[in-house]
């Protein structure tokens, strides 16, 4: 068999692999979204614009906040690593930060329920302390205790890609720094920070796409309105089997989640430009 | 500490762990002064402009800056600047944002800010690549920048860690000079790592040479080209040709003797630090300090007889090994002398650095010292 027929036979079952699981369902989906009883058109996108707009607002808001949070707490965590003096306190942290890495996002959802609740452990332990009275105890499982959960499960992730990032830059950029009198601080914001904005937004990038696509935190943790998109997908799917709304959300979604990696995009090739001038 | 030392470092002991790499380590440096620590690698030559800069700490002595111990002292509070062997640039700031980091650090107004680092600039050759960015300019231009960087924050001390070695050697030479006159110009007191002994004794007032995180020798360029204390301060200035001896002392004569020597026995004036020494010495020259001569000849030094072994012509000069009894040396003639031919070779007394042989221990040194002569077996 000559070699220009065996290049086709060999990417084949590979290539079946990824039209079949992966091309024909989104494409299935997409087209589906135009689709209602009615027919063709937009009915299923008017639809799930008149009865969620407010989650797809909340959505939104909840996400980049949780995904600002992580950016600031991983900064703050790679920052300690690289510039920390204590070497037990960074043995510790480095030790300890990984750790929701390994923990599902279901478990996550369960573990701050217990945390976060009007009679749960956060509440218990700040009456222990004295710090409030048990009658202003207020429960956390609202956009807050999505918000807290996703940072909580994400930052880990990025803090591992920033903090070895970091980690690569020459040290001797920051002692050059440290010698013209920088203070730490400065040094992380002024020096380590823009030189690895590349991995910050990668980073931050996955955690978004992540976080839109996670449907058992808000489940667990907000069973009220308003809610995410994913939630609104599973009620229409589960209660009404009402797959061209769900779809139509989910492209929703693929639109957001596609506008930040427009910025994304735009920014890696505003470093690549420069790097080569 | 003299009234003009400024840099004062007295005992200093730093190590990794537990591994000592500078022991007890003592330099007073004068206002202004340019200072060349030179040394192989590892000898802790970077060690110690590290722990001048606050990058390490010592285990035990002190620095002081005009009086004010700084040991302690966090590196962004020593007024020290320093110049990184890598630059150590910041490649997302332009050439004008690097030199003026220091100075916005110091929260100076902008329009001071800027005026500075024009200046600096222009004073380093670098006018009109101010907005460029650091990652478009060549090596050399590069080391401009990092020196102006440090230059600009107006520093008590420069530190300098072998800034020239990723020059290539043509830019190097200029650079070295540059260097030297801007550190003259602005009257700052500089410390200077390298292991080029060249370039050490180019730019330097004094040279530290240091050996296994101790100094050898201090003294002028001259001086220490002249007058080695030891055999490793001999070898490191270029004396690395060894012609192993005996000797022995009478007043102010010491006596040579070897199969080596022309008539087996030579004599020059005695050193100082072989005073009542009786034993095996090695002998260091430079290859460019002896002589190929025809005939026996006058003045003080020794002569050795060897056999050619192997001519080269590096260039200026001919360039020859030659085997003298069970060693083998270079010396350089400006003509060529044939591969098998019988030489005489002239030393003079003052190309002649003599030290006990290494076989020889400090013990023995120490008796010597205080009077007791050993008697060392030849």
């Amino acid at each position: 068999m000559n070699q220009r027929a065996l290049g086709p036979i060999l990417v084949a079952p590979a290539l079946a692999m990824v039209v079949l699981f992966f091309v024909y369902p989104l494409a299935y989906s997409l087209i589906s979204a135009f689709w209602s009883p009615e027919g063709w058109g937009w009915a299923n996108f008017i639809k799930a614009y008149e009865l969620y707009r407010n989650d797809i607002v909340f959505t939104v808001l909840i996400i980049a906040l949780s995904t600002a949070l992580v950016g600031v707490f991983s900064i703050a965590i790679g920052g300690y690593l690289v510039l920390g003096e204590n070497p037990r306190s960074v043995a510790i942290l480095k030790w300890l930060y990984r750790w929701p890495l390994f923990i599902p996002f279901v478990v996550a959802g369960q573990v701050m329920r217990t945390f976060l609740a009007k009679n749960g452990m956060l509440n218990n332990t700040l009456v222990g302390l004295e710090l409030i009275e048990p009658v202003s105890a207020v429960s956390l499982l609202d956009w807050r205790g999505i918000v807290i959960t996703f940072v909580w499960k994400q930052t880990p992730f990025v803090a591992l890609l920033v903090a070895g990032a970091m980690a690569s830059l020459d040290r001797s950029m920051i002692e050059a720094a440290r010698n013209l009198g920088a203070s730490r601080l400065r040094i992380l914001l002024e020096i380590i920070v823009p030189q690895v904005r590349a991995s910050l937004t990668v980073g931050l990038t996955l955690s978004f796409v992540t976080m839109m696509s996670v449907l058992s935190v808000p489940l667990m943790i907000n069973a009220q309105t308003p809610t995410t998109i994913t939630a609104n997908m599973a009620f229409r799917i589960n209660s009404y089997g009402d797959y061209g709304v769900a779809n139509a959300l989910g492209v929703i979604s693929i639109l957001l989640t596609s506008g930040v990696a427009w910025l994304y995009l735009r920014q890696a090739s505003k470093d690549k430009s420069r790097a080569i001038a | 500490m003299t009234s003009s030392t400024f840099l004062n470092i007295q005992g200093l002991s730093v190590g990794y762990g537990r591994n000592a790499v500078l022991s007890g380590i003592d330099l007073e440096l004068g206002q202004g002064e340019f200072i060349a620590l030179l040394g192989s690698s590892g000898c802790g030559k970077t060690t110690l402009l590290r722990t001048l800069a606050g990058f390490m700490q010592p285990s035990s002595g002190r620095i002081l800056v005009a009086g004010r111990d700084i040991t302690h002292n966090p590196p962004e509070r020593r007024d020290m600047a320093l110049v990184f062997q890598s630059y150590a640039l910041w490649p997302h700031m332009s050439v004008r944002q690097n030199v003026g980091y220091g100075l916005k650090v110091r929260g100076i107004p902008r329009s001071v800010i800027g005026a500075r680092v024009d200046e600096v600039l222009t004073m380093l050759g670098l006018d009109g690549l101010g907005d460029r960015p650091v990652t478009a300019l060549s090596g050399g231009q590069r080391q401009r920048v990092a020196l102006g960087r440090a230059l600009a924050i107006a520093p008590q001390i420069l530190l300098l860690d072998e800034p020239l070695s990723n020059l290539d050697a043509r830019i190097r030479l200029t650079v070295r000079h540059e260097i030297r006159s801007l550190q003259q110009r602005l009257g700052i007191t500089a410390v200077h790592v390298t292991h080029d002994r060249e370039e050490a004794m180019v730019m330097a007032d004094r040279i530290v040479i240091l050996n296994q995180g101790r100094i050898e020798q201090v003294g002028s360029p001259e001086e220490l080209y002249r007058h080695p204390a030891s055999a490793f301060v001999a070898t490191f200035l270029g004396a690395d040709n060894v012609i192993r001896l005996h000797a022995e002392t009478e007043a102010s004569t010491l006596f040579l003797k070897g199969d080596a020597l022309a008539g087996g026995a030579g004599v020059v004036p005695r050193p100082e630090h072989l005073t009542g020494y009786r034993g095996p010495v090695q002998a260091h020259f430079r290859s460019d300090e002896a002589e190929i001569v025809s005939g026996s000849s006058n003045g003080a030094g020794i002569e050795l007889l060897g056999i050619v072994k192997h001519a080269s012509y590096p260039g200026g000069i001919w360039r020859h090994a030659v085997a003298v009894g069970d060693e083998e040396i270079l010396v350089d003639a400006k003509n060529s002398h044939a591969q098998g031919a019988n030489v005489r070779i002239r030393i003079p007394a003052d190309a002649l650095f003599v030290f006990p042989a290494e076989a020889a221990t400090q013990s023995e040194m120490n008796e010597l010292q205080r009077g007791g002569a050993t008697q060392a077996a030849a």
